[in-house]
């Protein structure tokens, strides 16, 4: 698909009718000491970054590859609980495989750090809960199989947490979570093949790739909306791009996680 | 005065040992022609002593009598070689009284026999014992004798080329996550859903990226430890051994990964 004809380039949220609420602002002080991306990994010197997208797209793409699973918040303002889901899906899949992802209830997220259906999120509230204590499986059929009454659905605010519901969210815990501030560090995380959590316009997406478009740079991100947008990787929709402009305002404040915890139980 | 003694001779000897025989005042019989010489008792001492003396120079002192035999003593003993070349054919004989020996040996090769005679040959080296088992009218004893043919060498074990190693395999990545690149995610994406995914799954196997500083328990699990060499490809068969570890140095691929793994029988 020739992305500059279709209507999913820096969709602005605030007018979109999905419109939900997405806040990036920092928790206080809880974040200031966190490591940044940068501090780990070496932030690649803009001058390698197109060179190295071309020799990405040439060896067939990036993280769009990682995703089993598009997700639908339907009206309710999750996207950050979403987001975050979309991000520990893409880690399962890079660590033990498509075949071992374990769905998980973006709801289960998104109600630790919503205070209603519809009053949005902070996204370093979805770092922080993610690490800490973790979410549940969706509920379907397989999941049950295997986790029993210890699933959610993906919506419905209203929907009590299982009794015991912690011991199996732990499982579900990412492990390595690095904040981004900038593009320079946000180009490296999606080069490496690390996803990054971002909010926009009152919306929480999950960038996936850096690309180019007519030599310039583009951002590609899997939404939480269904059916809607492009396809990418195995899946027929689901995606959208934002463009270098909107992905430097992205890129103020983002997080990105590098590595979950072993969800059969088997983590240290 | 012993001297005049001896000078009388030959004749006189004889005449002497008759005397010594007879006892004293047997001077009379003195040899014909000859000086008579009355004889003191001291003097016939003398030459009593002289005679015994010269008597011992001509009859040898009887043999000594070997001690009466026992009929009824059975005697068994095996005569012939201790050591013998493999191939080589030896014999054995039963040096006995016994009216009757039976032979046995243990050999899995049969020796010839023949009344008190055994010829055996043995194409192997070995240590082989016969026993030879006679009997008297009180008693039935037997003997053993042993006999080493070449050096015994231990069997030289027959190289068995090990079981071919093959799949399905569980593939495990060991890996710093905090220097993931560009390179090693690109060889994840292709190992998850592109061409290497697709080899991966043609064959059975699994493939998981496990960093140590966060699934440390899983690689023990696993019984994978230590982290020197990492990053590495560990393989592990359907029994839970691991079948084979290799380190991973760039420039990483999937095609480089897939060659090891190919390698490791996969």
């Amino acid at each position: 698909m020739m992305l500059e004809d279709h209507p999913f380039i820096d969709v602005d949220f605030s007018k979109d009718p999905h419109f939900v609420f997405g806040d990036t602002t920092p928790d206080g002080e809880k974040f200031l000491g966190m490591q940044e991306y940068g501090d780990v990994y070496e932030t690649i010197d803009d001058s390698l970054v197109d060179g190295l997208i071309e020799q990405q797209e040439a060896a067939g793409g990036g993280s769009e590859w990682f995703i089993k699973y598009i997700l639908n918040q339907l009206r309710e303002g999750s996207c950050v609980g979403n987001a975050e889901t979309a991000m520990q899906m893409i880690l399962q899949a890079l660590q033990f495989g498509l075949d071992n992802v374990i769905l998980l209830s973006a709801i289960s997220m998104y109600k630790q750090i919503g205070s209603s259906a519809n009053s949005g999120a902070n996204v370093a509230d979805a770092l922080d809960a993610s690490a800490n204590v973790g979410q549940l499986p969706l509920d379907t059929p397989e999941n049950r199989a295997k986790f029993g009454s210890m699933v959610m659905p993906a919506t419905g605010f209203s929907t009590p947490f299982p009794t015991g519901w912690k011991d199996t969210a732990k499982l579900f815990r990412t492990a390595k979570s690095l904040v981004v501030k900038n593009i320079a560090q946000m180009n490296t995380c999606l080069l490496n093949k690390h996803p990054v959590q971002v909010g926009r316009q009152g919306h929480s997406i999950t960038y996936v790739k850096v690309f180019l478009k007519n030599g310039k740079r583009n951002y590609l991100y899997v939404n939480s909306w269904g059916d809607w947008g492009i396809p990418a990787g195995k899946m027929p929709y689901g995606f959208g791009v934002d463009s270098v402009s909107t992905g430097l305002q992205s890129s103020r404040w983002a997080y990105t996680t590098t590595q979950v915890v072993d969800y059969r139980g088997n983590a240290a | 005065m012993q001297n005049a003694f001896r000078k009388a001779g030959l004749g006189f000897g004889l005449c002497a040992i008759l005397t010594t025989m007879g006892g004293a005042g047997l001077y009379a019989l003195a040899p014909f022609g000859a000086e008579t010489t009355t004889l003191t008792p001291a003097d016939l001492d003398t030459v009593r002593a002289i005679v015994k003396e010269e008597v011992a120079k001509v009859i040898p002192p009887p043999a000594p009598v070997d001690p009466p035999v026992d009929p009824n003593k059975l005697t068994l003993e095996i005569t012939g070689p201790d050591t013998a070349l493999p191939g080589e054919m030896f014999e054995l004989r039963a040096k006995t009284n016994s009216k009757h020996i039976r032979w046995k040996s243990k050999s899995s090769f049969k020796p010839y026999e023949s009344g008190s005679v055994i010829v055996f040959s043995s194409p192997v080296a070995g240590s082989f014992d016969f026993e030879l088992m006679g009997h008297s009218d009180s008693e039935v004893d037997s003997v053993t004798k042993t006999v080493v043919v070449g050096t015994p060498v231990p069997p030289t074990p027959v190289p068995v080329p090990p079981a071919p190693v093959t799949g399905p395999f569980s593939l495990f990545v060991i890996y710093d996550s905090n220097k993931q690149t560009p390179e090693v995610g690109q060889m994840a994406i292709n190992l998850r859903a592109q061409a290497g995914a697709d080899y991966l799954k043609s064959k059975g196997h699994t493939l998981e990226f496990l960093d140590p500083s966060v699934h440390a328990a899983r690689l023990a699990k696993l019984g994978i430890s230590g982290v020197a060499d990492i990053p590495f490809l560990a393989v592990i068969d359907k029994s839970g051994k691991v079948v084979s570890r290799t380190q991973l140095t760039a420039p990483y691929s999937a095609t480089a990964f897939l060659d090891l793994v190919k390698k490791a029988g996969g």
